[in-house]
C-alpha cells in the first residue's frame, strides 16, 4: 500500500504546489492499510512515540520501545512547557452559616497519580450539588467521576465527558433502584487544570466562576443554554468550558445555596484578595451572615518561590488539618495526606469511595513533577519515621486463658473437624464393638442376619444343557420367521412413524443427538424393508446434517427488548456500548447502551435520537434511510455516528455530546428521495448506494466537510445496484446482491480472490450482510432467514460455520450487526431485539 | 534546597574548550552534570545511529572555582549523550541543558545539521529547556576550534540566558533557545529575537573527486545581505549582534490546512 501512497501524494504534489512554509509532507502508513482507508492531515505528536530504555551497562547501548497503552514509561520524562504556578485548593462547608469541620462529600481535589507522568501536574476538582442532599450519594458520583477521569485515555475533553457520562449513567440507574423520597437530581462540575489552562465539564445548573487577576470574572456554565440537571437526561447535556489562567487567578466552585447567599458582584469582591486564607476567610463571613449551607472549592494560582519551604500549616487556618494519624498510615507513593488518591479502576466498576477522602477545610498545594517527586520523598521520611514510631515498642499479644469450665468442654466435645473422621471406625472395629455390646447387653443391639442360601437340587447336567438348546434353536427359529416374512414391514411401519416425529425434533433441535438417532433408526429399517425409499431419505438427510453439523452452532440467544412491528426492515448498528436501531418506517433513530460485556442492556428504555419531523437549524428531518458509524479519531474523537436522510442530508450524532448536540451536513450531488437506499463508512469516507445513477458516491471529508462525491466504479463496470440487498466494507466493498450472490471490489474492481465456497448446500438465500474490521481475520456473517441460520464466511468467501438459533425463530431475521470487542451478534428477530456471544468455533 | 541540575554537552567532544566554557559560565547557577560524546560529532544533528557503542569514561573534573563536575565521555553523538544522560547519569530531571559552546554558528534552517541543535532537541522532547550556543568561526575551524579562541562574550551570553531560563518558564512552542554569537562580540554586545532563515547558510560544494575526495565540501553565504532582516543570518553577519531564535520541537508546517488539503485531496 505504500506503493500507492507515494504515487497519490508524487502524482498530487507534481500536480499543484503546496502552500508556503510546507517544505517536506511526511506520510506514514499503517501496516493494515488498503487503498480505501483514508489519510488526514495530522500535526507532529508532542507525546514521545519512541521511548528511549536504560542501557544494559555490559553493552552500553541504548535501546527503545513505542508508545503502547503497556509500554514501560521512563520515569524521567517530564511535561514540556510545565507552569511554574502552584495552585492553593481549600474546601470549605458550611451548615446554617457556620463552617463545619466535617468532610465535605460532595467536593473532591486531586493530583494526577505518580504513574502518570504524561499527566503530571494535572489536577481535577469535582463539586457535586445534588437535591436533595444526600452525602453518601454524593461521594459515590464524585468518587466514580474522579475514578473514570483518570482510568480513561484520550484528551482532557473527551475524558471529562466520559466522567460525567458515568457519573450522569450511575445517578439514572441509582434513581430507578431508589424508593420514591430518596431520588435525587442536580448538577456536577469537574474541573480540570493542566498548565496554564482550565477544562470544565459540567452537567445542570452548576456554578463555577473564574476571577482573573484584570478583576474580570468567567461563569461556566453559560446560563443562556439548556441545561439539564444531572440524571435528567441518557446521555446527558455535557457543558465544555474552558479558559485560561495566570498567576492571581482564582477558580470557585460552589453549590447552589451557597452561592445563591451573595450577590453576584460580592463574589467579585471576595474573590479578588491575593491570599488564599483571605478569601476563606471573606467566603466564612459571608456565609455567617446569610445563614445558608453550602460547600466551596477555591483553588488560587500564584507563583511559585524559588526556594520554597516545605508547605507548613499555619495556626492561623483551622481548617487544615494535617492529619497526622494519615501520614503514618500513608506509604510514601500517595499524595499528600487527605487528597483523594485517585483510584483508577475500571470505569464500568460500581463506584468505590477512594480512602480518605478530602477532609473539609483540607488545603492542598500542587506542584510541579519535580517538587512532586520531592515531596514524595520527604513523605517517604515522614512515613517512615512514623513508622518506626510505632513499631519500635515491641508487642506481644497477651496470653488469653479460657476459664476452666470451656477447657472443660473443649475437651468433652469434640470440635467438628477432621479429628472426627479419624475417630471413626472401620467396618471391622463396629462389627467387633457391636459383637461385644450383643454379648454385655443381650436383646438391646441388633445382631447381622445371617443370610443361609438354601442348597440348589443336584442337576443332571447333560440332558438339562441338551432341552435348552433346543428350546432355544425352535424360539430363534420362530421369530427370524416372522420378523422376515410378515412381521419385518409391520414393525417398519411402527419405525418409520416413530423416525418422522424424530426428524422433526431433529430439524427443530438441530442437535446431533438427534441427527444421530435418527440415522440409527432409518438404518434400522431399512434393515427390515430394503426397499423403504422414505427411510432411505431420512437416514441421507440425517447423514448430510450431521455432516453440516460438524460446522453448526446454535446460538445462546437473550431475548432482550420488544421493539414491536415495523412493515419495513430495521437497521441495526453497535457501537461504543450502544444499540442503535433504525425504524425506516417511523424514521426514527434509538439508542440502548449496553453493559461493559456487551450481552445486555443497561436500560430497556431506549433513548430517543433522531425522529422524522425534528426541526435541526430551521430545517425538517425528513425520512431517514441509513445510519453508520465512523471510528473514532480524526473529526470524531468518540466516534459518530452517521444518519443519512432522503435528499442528500448527513445528521452526525456524537454519543458523548448526547442529541442536542447532534450537527447536519449536506452532500453535493443528485440525491433526490429514494435515490439513496444504503449507506456504508470506512475511516472517515462515506458510501452511497445511488441506485438511480447505479453508482457508490463516495465523500472524504475536506476539512471536515462532506461535499463532492466521486464515484466508486468506473463507468459501466458498476453491478445493478438496484438490487444490492447489503453493502460491507473493510478496504474492500462486499455487495450483497438480491441472489444471494456477494461480489467483492478492490478500488472499484471486482476482486476474483474472493469467490463464494464450501457452503454447505446451494440453497442460501442472504438478505443480510455483515463484514467485520480485520482485512484477513476478519470474518462475514451473512443472514439467512430462509435457511434460518447465519453462514460465516472468511475473508475469501471460504465457509467456515454457520449459526443457528433454537427453533424457527431465524425466518424472520430482519438485522444483524456484530461487536468484534466483545465478540458479540445482535440480531432483530421476529420484532425483538436478541444478543448472543458468538462462540469460538472448532470444526470437528 | 536542591540545587537544579544543569546537562552540559556539546557535538565538538569532551576535550572542547567551548564545552568547558560554557561549563564554567553556568556552574554557578547549580548542579552540572556533563555528558558529551568522546569525540567530534559535528553536524550529526539529531542522529542517533546504530553502530556507537554508549561506552563509557567517567570522570571527575575541578572546574574553576573548585567547583567538581562529573564528567561521562560517551561513545555516542549529542542527541544520544543526552538519552544516556536521562536514562542513566541524572539523578532528577535536569532544569536545563546547555549544548556548546559550538566551534561555528549554526543559523538558518540548516540548524538541523547541527549536532547542537540536535542535543538540544533531543532534551527538549525529554522535557527539558534547552539552550543551544555558537561561535562563529571560520569554516576551517569549524573542527577544530581554532587557537586561543575568546568564549569570554559566548560565555556571558550563555550564563545570561542560562540564568534567565532556570528563572522563568519560556512560552508554550519554544523548545530550544538558539544562541549565535559573532567573533567579534563583547559582553556589551546586543542580542535580538530572529527567525531561521529560510537563504541557505552553508552552501555545498561538489566533492572533487579527480582527487579521491568524494565528500560534499561547503562554504557559507557570500553575501548575508540576501537574507531577511529579522533572521538570525541577517543579526549575526549584517547586524553583528547576538542572535536568539526559539526554536520549536514541532516542525509540523504552520500553514493553513485548509490550504493544503486542497491541493493533496481537491479536484484534480
Amino acid at each position: 500500500m505504500k506503493k500507492d501512497y507515494t504515487a497519490y501524494f508524487a502524482r498530487r504534489m507534481l500536480d499543484r504546489a503546496l502552500p508556503y512554509d510546507v517544505s517536506v509532507i511526511n506520510v506514514n502508513v499503517p501496516d493494515t492499510a488498503m487503498p480505501e482507508t483514508s489519510w488526514r492531515l495530522t500535526r507532529l505528536s508532542r507525546q514521545r512515540y519512541f521511548l528511549p530504555l536504560s542501557p544494559d551497562r555490559k553493552n552500553g547501548r541504548l535501546t527503545y520501545t513505542v508508545l503502547l497503552d503497556n509500554s514501560p514509561v521512563p520515569l524521567k520524562l517530564g511535561v514540556v512547557g510545565a507552569e511554574s504556578m502552584q495552585r492553593h485548593s481549600d474546601i470549605l462547608r458550611f451548615q446554617e452559616g457556620q463552617r463545619s469541620q466535617h468532610p465535605a462529600p460532595e467536593a473532591t481535589v486531586a493530583t494526577a497519580p505518580p504513574e502518570m507522568v504524561d499527566r503530571a501536574g494535572e489536577q481535577l476538582a469535582i463539586l457535586v450539588d445534588l437535591t436533595p442532599q444526600f452525602g453518601h450519594r454524593s461521594r459515590e458520583i464524585r468518587a466514580l467521576a474522579a475514578s473514570t477521569y483518570w482510568a480513561s485515555s484520550g484528551s482532557i475533553v473527551a475524558r471529562l465527558r466520559r466522567a460525567l457520562a458515568e457519573a450522569n449513567r450511575y445517578l439514572i440507574r441509582a434513581n430507578a433502584e431508589a424508593t420514591p423520597g430518596s431520588k435525587c437530581t442536580g448538577s456536577i462540575t469537574c474541573v480540570v487544570f493542566s498548565g496554564e489552562e482550565v477544562f470544565f465539564g459540567q452537567i445542570g445548573a452548576a456554578y463555577a466562576f473564574v476571577y482573573h487577576p484584570d478583576h474580570t470574572v468567567e461563569s461556566f456554565p453559560l446560563r443562556n443554554r439548556l441545561l439539564i440537571p444531572l440524571g435528567g437526561s441518557l446521555p446527558p447535556s455535557i457543558h465544555i468550558g474552558y479558559t485560561t489562567v495566570e498567576e492571581g487567578s482564582t477558580v470557585l466552585l460552589a453549590t447552589t445555596p451557597a452561592v445563591e447567599s451573595q450577590a453576584r458582584e460580592r463574589w467579585q469582591e471576595i474573590l479578588a484578595p491575593p491570599d488564599p486564607e483571605e478569601i476563606a476567610d471573606s467566603i466564612t463571613q459571608a456565609m455567617a451572615g446569610s445563614q445558608a449551607s453550602g460547600s466551596f472549592i477555591i483553588i488560587r494560582l500564584s507563583p511559585e518561590p524559588p526556594s520554597q519551604p516545605p508547605v507548613q500549616p499555619r495556626q492561623k487556618v483551622q481548617f487544615f488539618r494535617q492529619p497526622a494519624v494519615a501520614v503514618t498510615a500513608s506509604p510514601a507513593s500517595q499524595p499528600s495526606p487527605g487528597v483523594v488518591s485517585p483510584v483508577p479502576p475500571s470505569p464500568t466498576s460500581a463506584p468505590s469511595i477512594a480512602p480518605g477522602a478530602a477532609p473539609q477545610g483540607e488545603r492542598q498545594t500542587t506542584l510541579l513533577p519535580a517538587t512532586l517527586e520531592r515531596r514524595g520523598e520527604r513523605q517517604a521520611k515522614v512515613a517512615g519515621k512514623a513508622q518506626d514510631n510505632v513499631a519500635s515498642p515491641s508487642f506481644t499479644p497477651p496470653q488469653i486463658k479460657l476459664p476452666p469450665v470451656r477447657e472443660w468442654l473443649k475437651h468433652l466435645v469434640p470440635r467438628r473437624s477432621a479429628e472426627r473422621y479419624r475417630e471413626r471406625k472401620t467396618t471391622a472395629e463396629r462389627a467387633r464393638v457391636r459383637r461385644a455390646l450383643r454379648t454385655l447387653l443381650p436383646g438391646k443391639v441388633k445382631g447381622v442376619k445371617a443370610h443361609s442360601m438354601p442348597l440348589a437340587p443336584t442337576e443332571k447336567s447333560t440332558v438339562m444343557g441338551g432341552l435348552a438348546l433346543g428350546l432355544l434353536l425352535v424360539a430363534l427359529f420362530v421369530t427370524v420367521t416372522v420378523y422376515f416374512e410378515s412381521g419385518g414391514q409391520a414393525r417398519a411401519e411402527e419405525y418409520i412413524v416413530e423416525a418422522r416425529a424424530l426428524r422433526e425434533a431433529a430439524f427443530n433441535s438441530q442437535s446431533p443427538e438427534d441427527w444421530n438417532r435418527l440415522l440409527e433408526l432409518s438404518s434400522h429399517i431399512i434393515t427390515l424393508e430394503r426397499q423403504n425409499t422414505e427411510a432411505a431419505a431420512m437416514k441421507a438427510e440425517a447423514q448430510n446434517a450431521l455432516d453440516a453439523l460438524h460446522s453448526a452452532a446454535v446460538l445462546d440467544a437473550r431475548l432482550q427488548l420488544d421493539l414491536g412491528i415495523a412493515p419495513a426492515p430495521r437497521r441495526l448498528l453497535v457501537a461504543g456500548s450502544w444499540i442503535y436501531i433504525l425504524n425506516t418506517t417511523a424514521d426514527e433513530v434509538i439508542g440502548l447502551p449496553l453493559q461493559a460485556d456487551g450481552l445486555t442492556l443497561t436500560t430497556d428504555v431506549p433513548t430517543p435520537i433522531l425522529k422524522r419531523g425534528q426541526s435541526f437549524y430551521g430545517e425538517v428531518v425528513n425520512h431517514l434511510v441509513d445510519l453508520a458509524w465512523v471510528e473514532p479519531g480524526g473529526s470524531y474523537p468518540d466516534g459518530a455516528a452517521f444518519i443519512y436522510s432522503d435528499g442528500g442530508i448527513i445528521y452526525i450524532y456524537e454519543p458523548p455530546l448526547g442529541p442536542g448536540s447532534i450537527t447536519r451536513q449536506r452532500l453535493q450531488g443528485n440525491l433526490g428521495p429514494g435515490m439513496v437506499t444504503i449507506m456504508g463508512t470506512f475511516g472517515e469516507k462515506l458510501y452511497l448506494v445511488h441506485r438511480q445513477d447505479n453508482q457508490i458516491l463516495t465523500y472524504e471529508p475536506v476539512n471536515g466537510i462532506y461535499d463532492a462525491a466521486r464515484g466508486y466504479f468506473a463507468a459501466g463496470v458498476a453491478p445493478h445496484l438496484s438490487e444490492v440487498l447489503d453493502m460491507g466494507i473493510d478496504g474492500r466493498l462486499y455487495l450483497l446482491m438480491g441472489d444471494g450472490t456477494i461480489n467483492a471490489y478492490f478500488v472499484g474492481v471486482e476482486d476474483p480472490s474472493f469467490k463464494l465456497s464450501n457452503l454447505p448446500d446451494s440453497q442460501a438465500k442472504p438478505l443480510v450482510l455483515v463484514v467485520e474490521s480485520d482485512v484477513d481475520k476478519g470474518l462475514i456473517y451473512l443472514g439467512d432467514p430462509q435457511r434460518e441460520r447465519i453462514l460465516v464466511l472468511d475473508k475469501r468467501g471460504n465457509f467456515t460455520h454457520q449459526f443457528r438459533l433454537p427453533g424457527e425463530a431465524l425466518t424472520q431475521l430482519e438485522a444483524l450487526a456484530v461487536s468484534e470487542n466483545p465478540h458479540v451478534l445482535y440480531m432483530i428477530v421476529a420484532n425483538q431485539l436478541y444478543i448472543a456471544p458468538i462462540p469460538d468455533f472448532v470444526t470437528h | 534546597m536542591t540545587k537544579p541540575l544543569i546537562l552540559v554537552t556539546n557535538d565538538d567532544g569532551v576535550d572542547s574548550p567551548g564545552l568547558w566554557a560554557a561549563v564554567e559560565a553556568v556552574a554557578p547557577f547549580g548542579e552540572v552534570l556533563v555528558v558529551a560524546p568522546d569525540r567530534q560529532w559535528s553536524a550529526a544533528g539529531r542522529s542517533m545511529p546504530r553502530h556507537v557503542t554508549g561506552e563509557l569514561t567517567e570522570k571527575q573534573h575541578e572546574i574553576y572555582g573548585g567547583q567538581v563536575v562529573h564528567v561521562y565521555s560517551v561513545d555516542a553523538t549529542p542527541a544520544l549523550c543526552v538519552v544516556h544522560a536521562m536514562m542513566e547519569f541524572a539523578p532528577r530531571q535536569p532544569a536545563l541543558l546547555v549544548a556548546g559552546i559550538n566551534f561555528g554558528e549554526n543559523v538558518s534552517t540548516e540548524v538541523t545539521i547541527s549536532g547542537t541543535v540536535g542535543a538540544a532537541l533531543e532534551a527538549a522532547a525529554f522535557g527539558v529547556p534547552a539552550l543551544a550556543v555558537s561561535l562563529e568561526m571560520t569554516v576551517a575551524e569549524h573542527l577544530t576550534g581554532g587557537e586561543a579562541k575568546d568564549y569570554t562574550a559566548a560565555q556571558h551570553f550563555t550564563a545570561y540566558f542560562a540564568r534567565r531560563m532556570l528563572d522563568r518558564a519560556l512560552p508554550y512552542d519554544v523548545s530550544v533557545v538558539n544562541v549565535n554569537v559573532p567573533d567579534t562580540a563583547t559582553p556589551e554586545t546586543s542580542w535580538r529575537l530572529t527567525r531561521l532563515s529560510r537563504q541557505r547558510y552553508f552552501l555545498p560544494l561538489s566533492p572533487d573527486r579527480k582527487n579521491g575526495n568524494g565528500r560534499p565540501t561547503y562554504t557559507v553565504l557570500a553575501d548575508p545581505r540576501l537574507a531577511e532582516p529579522d533572521s538570525d543570518v541577517w543579526a549575526l553577519r549584517v547586524a553583528r549582534v547576538v542572535s536568539v531564535t526559539p526554536l520549536s520541537l514541532d516542525i509540523t508546517s504552520r500553514a493553513d490546512f485548509g490550504a493544503i488539503e486542497e491541493p493533496l485531496r481537491g479536484e484534480e
